[in-house]
């Protein structure tokens, strides 16, 4: 009796995890397994392992989705969006945090009010601005639409970080010598190493899975980003699955790699403020 | 090294920031409240003073003024004969060491002890000679490529010290830096500090709540409360002539006693005390002292330190509280007139005191302390 009182709670908890752990992994499971299968045998064996592996369905989805050039595209728009947001989002939540100044409050509402905004509701606006800016059917305009999109979420998260630093550093450096920029470069941006891996994985998932705004403003084929590549698989009467799937699988591999290799500063940056420092 | 002079130094926060997001907004008519008021001080070149008082009265706040990581409301400061009010941090040629250490988590020792020296642009091989003459100094040596965390408290107080002497600074502040570290090491440190003292040659400012660190380690001690200087002079003038009741109470460990309802009676040539309903004459030092300032009766507190106190058949009537034994002395926690008095009497052979027992009290009367029953003023060092 005591030994199921012991463990029970552990068990529970094993279970649980399990469970979740089903839910998380299934998908991608079953869209990687139906990606090796024959179009014949997708409708006939949905859920089990593939009778023969075919490896050729990626080769396809590759050439007839010209995923050559839209994994570019994602790269560029990926990483273009990321490089303008980090630099702007950590100035403007350092200032935020850790300056003083009037409004600032109001300031920090107005832009936390970002958040609260759907995306989809912005789709007819920001058309509109980019086709007067001439930045519609082009990656810079796409950038510049993702990098402003994540200034809220990104204030937020780096906001925390900066107020959790002890103000004793940023005075110490000052003391040793250090402009109120050195400051910021030299001591306090080091230490919110996590939080800009938080925010660029966050975001950048984003950047890389987002199809919304990618169809909504890039109309030229050559331009087209990753999800809107794949979504050409799904044709008016006809979805080839096994090599939608196997394109699926392609795009995903990124993502699945970044978020492993920055687990552990994304897990630090998840958890930032949390703990008195 | 540089003379330090602060002259008619405030600080005033204007109670305007709103703690919350959405807090109230009533910020038009700040509050005023000085947490530094008035503050007048010459600090000579390569003295060491020590700014002691209770935790809020203000200490901090002026030693992070010299620092220049607080503003000035009013008054000058002037290091080096230079006005440096409007002089940021980094251009005042200080160090200091902060009570949390304020090490970069994200460098190693020598990058943390170099860190200063880069920002000045300072060539490699100058920066790594001070860099490993400041570690032999502290004897950090061996953990030059540690990060702080790696460290002890001791350590990182040590790399927080290093950190200042490698500037080479004119001023070199420290506040509370001892606070941190259990009893033993803060004397272990205490001692370091006396010797690097030594080594350094500058002008020291410290900031600390513990009046042995203030004994120990200051020239000169000054004593504040609420903001304002209590008084200002060596420890053994702090300890033997303090200006009120405050710093009375304040210095010294067990801190002195205050027997009030006295009463202090001028004769012709002489004074005496009546505490309660015993009349002690004072000693004739002290009566040439209340002569010259032309004394007369009024009431007056008695302060007297508990070694000056002597337990026995004769004086002032008092009941065993509670008796400490500390080894070689006793401390023997006594009520006189419902007052609760400290006497430190030296262990005599088998000699006990129980509590319930009544003794006596005699007072060394060359030792006491007479404040002005109004202002708690010495009146045997001013009127």
């Amino acid at each position: 009796m005591t030994n199921i009182k012991k463990y029970a709670p552990k068990l529970l908890g094993f279970v649980v995890v399990v469970i979740f752990f089903v839910i998380c992994a299934y998908p991608i499971v079953w869209m990687v397994l139906c990606s090796l299968k024959g179009e014949g045998e997708f409708y006939t064996n949905i859920w089990g392992i593939p009778e023969t592996f075919m490896f050729e369905n990626y080769l396809k989805a590759w050439q007839q989705g010209e995923l050559g050039q839209k994994f570019l595209n994602s790269f560029i728009v990926t990483v273009g969006a990321i490089l303008l947001m980090v630099p702007v989002n950590c100035c403007a939540a350092y200032a935020i945090g850790r300056l003083k100044f009037k409004y600032r409050s109001i300031i920090y509402i107005y832009l936390l009010m970002g958040i609260m905004i759907p995306s989809g509701v912005l789709g007819i606006p920001t058309y509109q601005v980019a086709l007067a800016l001439g930045l519609n059917n082009s990656l810079i305009g796409l950038i510049l639409v993702y990098a402003s999109g994540s200034i809220a979420m990104g204030i937020f998260i780096m906001r925390s970080f900066f107020i959790s630093l002890p103000q004793g550093l940023e005075e110490a450096a000052m003391i040793d010598g250090a402009t109120r920029f050195q400051c910021f470069t030299r001591v306090i941006l080091p230490l919110a190493k996590p939080g800009i891996v938080t925010q660029i994985i966050f975001s950048g998932l984003g950047y890389w899975n987002e199809y919304y705004y990618a169809n909504l403003l890039l109309t030229d084929e050559s331009l087209r980003t990753l999800p809107v590549a794949a979504s050409n698989f799904m044709g008016r009467h006809n979805i080839e699955y096994t090599t939608l799937f196997a394109a699926l699988v392609i795009i995903t591999i990124p993502a699945i790699i970044v978020y492993f290799v920055c687990q552990k500063s994304f897990v630090e940056g998840l958890s930032a403020g949390a703990m008195k420092g | 090294m540089a003379e330090v002079i602060l002259k008619n130094v405030k600080k005033i926060y204007p109670h305007a920031e709103k703690k919350h997001l959405f807090g109230h907004k009533d910020d038009k008519t700040p509050t005023v409240n000085a947490s530094v008021k008035n503050f007048n001080l010459d600090i000579k070149d390569k003295e060491f003073i020590v700014l002691v008082g209770p935790s809020g009265c203000g200490k901090s706040t002026t030693l992070r003024m010299i620092a220049g990581l607080e503003t000035i409301t009013e008054g000058d400061l002037f290091i080096d004969g230079k006005r440096v009010n409007d002089v940021s941090a980094k251009d005042r040629d200080i160090a200091m060491v902060f009570q949390n250490y304020a090490l970069y988590p994200h460098m190693t020792v020598y990058e943390n002890l170099a860190f200063s020296m880069k920002l000045a642009k300072m060539p490699k091989d100058v920066i790594d000679k001070k860099v490993k003459e400041a570690a032999e100094i502290l004897d950090i040596t061996p953990y030059l490529n540690r990060k702080p965390k790696a460290l002890s408290g001791g350590q990182r107080q040590r790399v927080a010290i290093g950190r200042a002497i490698v500037r080479n600074p004119k001023v070199f502040l420290m506040d509370e830096p001892l606070s941190n570290l259990d009893a033993k090491l803060r004397n272990q440190m205490r001692a370091e500090i006396i010797k690097l003292r030594q080594r350094v040659d500058t002008t020291f400012i410290y900031v600390t709540h513990d009046q042995v660190e203030a004994m120990t380690l200051g020239d000169r001690i000054v004593v504040m409360r609420e903001g304002e200087i209590q008084q200002i002079g060596t420890p053994q003038e702090v300890f033997n002539y303090p200006a009120n009741l405050f710093v009375a109470g304040f210095i010294g460990m067990p801190q002195m006693n205050i027997l009030n309802n006295a009463h202090l009676k001028r004769h012709d040539d002489s004074y005496d005390v009546t505490i309660g309903n015993v009349t002690l004459p004072l000693v004739a030092a002290m009566n040439e002292k209340l002569k010259a300032q032309n004394v007369q009766d009024r009431d007056v507190l008695v302060g007297i330190r508990p070694s000056n106190i002597a337990l026995g058949e004769k004086g002032i009537e008092a009941l065993i509280d509670v008796t400490e034994m500390m080894g070689n002395e006793i401390h023997a926690h006594l009520k006189v007139n419902d007052k609760d008095v400290i006497a430190v009497v030296p262990v005599k052979g088998n000699e006990s005191f129980k509590s319930g027992d009544l003794t006596h009290i005699e007072l060394n009367m060359a030792m006491i302390h007479l404040f002005d029953g109004e202002s708690g003023q010495n009146i045997l060092i001013q009127e």
